[in-house]
């Protein structure tokens, strides 16, 4: 057990070293005309893009989605017809090969065999919470507090004491751009703890619009486990 | 057993190694150990509460009453033996942040790397699809080639990254159509209220057709033989992809329906008794020992038969 405590802050310590970070560009005014999900009366700077290269893992499903990696982070998008890669690419056709094109019609195809560069565009409070890996999110606490003056919490809870050995707060729904779903949290999710203490929405929204960190202990089917916010 | 003779067989066993390994020039000692996986191998619920438990995981375990594979190395092999895991509850093979690639890439990025590699994954990509309506149940499961691209792109960069002398094991992944009629044969409260209300892997705790839920087992079958084709192509270098001949290695001969019962992980079929009261899907601290004696007796560096850890 010492010996596990002596490995773990060194262990923190290269986890955040090596978090793949891919750098965030400025984008043009036709990558603003071609946005196809631009959020209403936003500017060119709300935006940023990354260079990506991508990876085409297979097609399947009924309807059929396409499972597309990004070979420096590995993260995995899986794609239906009509879905969205950030705001500037939307999924045109899935079949053996996929297409995703922009507002203006320019298209991106993605074959399998070979990995293709494209550009991902996201606005600022897109970025407000960014999972990193290892159930830990990076928060951003002046993003955060724009999310939650413009939309709030956005969620509606229950609280349920018959299901689990302690008490959990329920997420009944979760507004897709309010606070708890920019943190990644979900529908059906159950809350048990925030550092320890009984979690609250109320405390989780006031503890990720100031700096340093928070773990929140919860259920979720297939994700159970703790979440750590660290909050810049 | 006495501390005497836990000490006898490690060297034993070394011996036989170090002997067999002079003439493949493809083993090292056990110095640290890294794993990928998912909440099985974090511990969650092993011991009734709804967290992780990782002190109770069958890889990186310090509770004797699991004897995970990372004690064994300590006990049998080197008391100055180590770890860094990296395994996260609710990652997947393919899908997500966390996903076998990503934690590959994590292990590669470790100092100093490790030289023993377990994984373990795969519950989570069947369990967070969705259900079918078609007259296949498992129609909306990754397909073969995406479940092989995954595992191609984590095996890729342990082969380019690991120490000389590393072993990878990757074990099958269990079937949940299995757990499924252990969490039922549990107890009502499984099947009754906690899978619905937590909506436990619906994929299968939804599914009221028996036959259906066999389609979804099955489906695992032929990812457990995908590991297996994959792992044999990299341990011979017949695909070109392991030059430095790094050793991989899996428990998985083939399928029950082949007349492999109880011969793996994906071949053995959880009791009621092994798995956890939390949301009676994942194995608690029993099932947990099952799996790390499965594990270590198909190990290269392990001895042991399977039949004996799953009796």
């Amino acid at each position: 057990m010492n010996r596990l405590l002596a490995i773990l802050p060194i262990a923190l310590f290269l986890s955040a070293c090596n978090e793949p970070r891919v750098a965030a560009l400025g984008i043009s005014d036709d990558e603003f005309a071609g946005l196809v999900a631009p959020v209403p009366g936003s500017i060119a700077s709300d935006y940023s893009a990354r260079e990506r290269t991508v990876r085409l893992f297979g097609v399947q499903g009924e309807p059929a989605f396409a499972t597309v990696a990004d070979t420096t982070t590995w993260e995995t998008w899986n794609l239906r017809v009509g879905d969205d890669l950030g705001r500037g690419l939307r999924t045109n056709t899935v079949q053996n090969e996929i297409e995703l094109r922009d507002a203006t019609g320019r298209t991106v195809t993605v074959a399998r065999g070979g990995d293709v560069a494209l550009r991902t565009i996201t606005h600022r409070l897109d970025e407000s919470a960014v999972y990193v890996g290892r159930a830990t999110w990076r928060v951003s606490a002046t993003a955060m507090q724009e999310v939650v003056a413009l939309h709030g919490a956005g969620v509606e809870t229950a609280s349920r004491l018959d299901l689990f050995p302690v008490p959990a707060t329920e997420l009944v729904s979760v507004a897709p751009d309010g606070a708890l779903a920019r943190l990644g949290f979900r529908a059906g999710d159950f809350l048990f703890e925030l550092n320890g203490q009984p979690a609250t929405i109320d405390a989780i929204v006031e503890r990720a619009q100031t700096a340093g960190a928070m773990t929140v202990t919860m259920y979720r089917a297939g994700a159970p486990g703790a979440r750590t916010f660290r909050i810049e | 057993m006495n501390t005497f003779a836990r000490r006898i067989a490690p060297g034993m066993g070394l011996l036989v190694l170090v002997s067999g390994s002079v003439a493949l020039g493809a083993w090292s000692p056990p110095v640290k150990h890294a794993n990928a996986g998912d909440s099985i191998s974090q511990g969650f619920g092993a011991n009734a509460m709804p967290w992780d438990h990782p002190s109770k995981s069958w890889a990186q375990g310090t509770d004797d009453a699991v004897f995970s594979m990372f004690e064994r190395w300590g006990w049998w092999y080197s008391e100055s033996f180590t770890q860094e895991p990296e395994s996260v509850t609710g990652a997947e093979m393919v899908g997500g942040g966390d996903n076998f690639p990503a934690q590959a890439s994590r292990i590669c990025a470790q100092s100093p790397r490790p030289n023993r590699v377990e994984v373990l994954l795969g519950g989570n990509d069947v369990c967070n699809r969705a259900a079918s309506s078609s007259g296949d149940a498992a129609a909306n499961l990754y397909a073969l080639d995406t479940w092989r691209a995954a595992i191609d792109a984590g095996l890729d960069q342990l082969s380019a990254c690991l120490p000389d002398g590393a072993v990878v094991q990757v074990l099958s992944m269990p079937r949940v159509d299995w757990l499924y009629e252990a969490g039922h044969d549990k107890s009502w409260w499984c099947s009754g209220v906690i899978w619905p209300a937590a909506s436990v892997c619906r994929v299968v705790t939804n599914e009221d057709d028996p036959n259906r839920r066999r389609q979804i087992g099955t489906a695992i079958d032929r990812y457990n033989d995908v590991i297996r084709d994959e792992i044999a192509a990299y341990d011979g270098d017949t695909n070109g992809r392991n030059p430095r001949k790094i050793r991989f290695a899996t428990d998985w001969k083939g399928s029950m329906a082949l007349g492999q019962s109880n011969t793996s992980v994906g071949t053995y079929i959880f009791g009621s008794s092994e798995i956890n009261g939390v949301d009676c899907f994942h194995p608690n601290t029993g099932g947990q020992a099952k799996l790390a004696c499965t594990a270590w007796a198909t190990h290269p560096d392990g001895w042991g038969e399977v039949s004996d850890c799953l009796d």
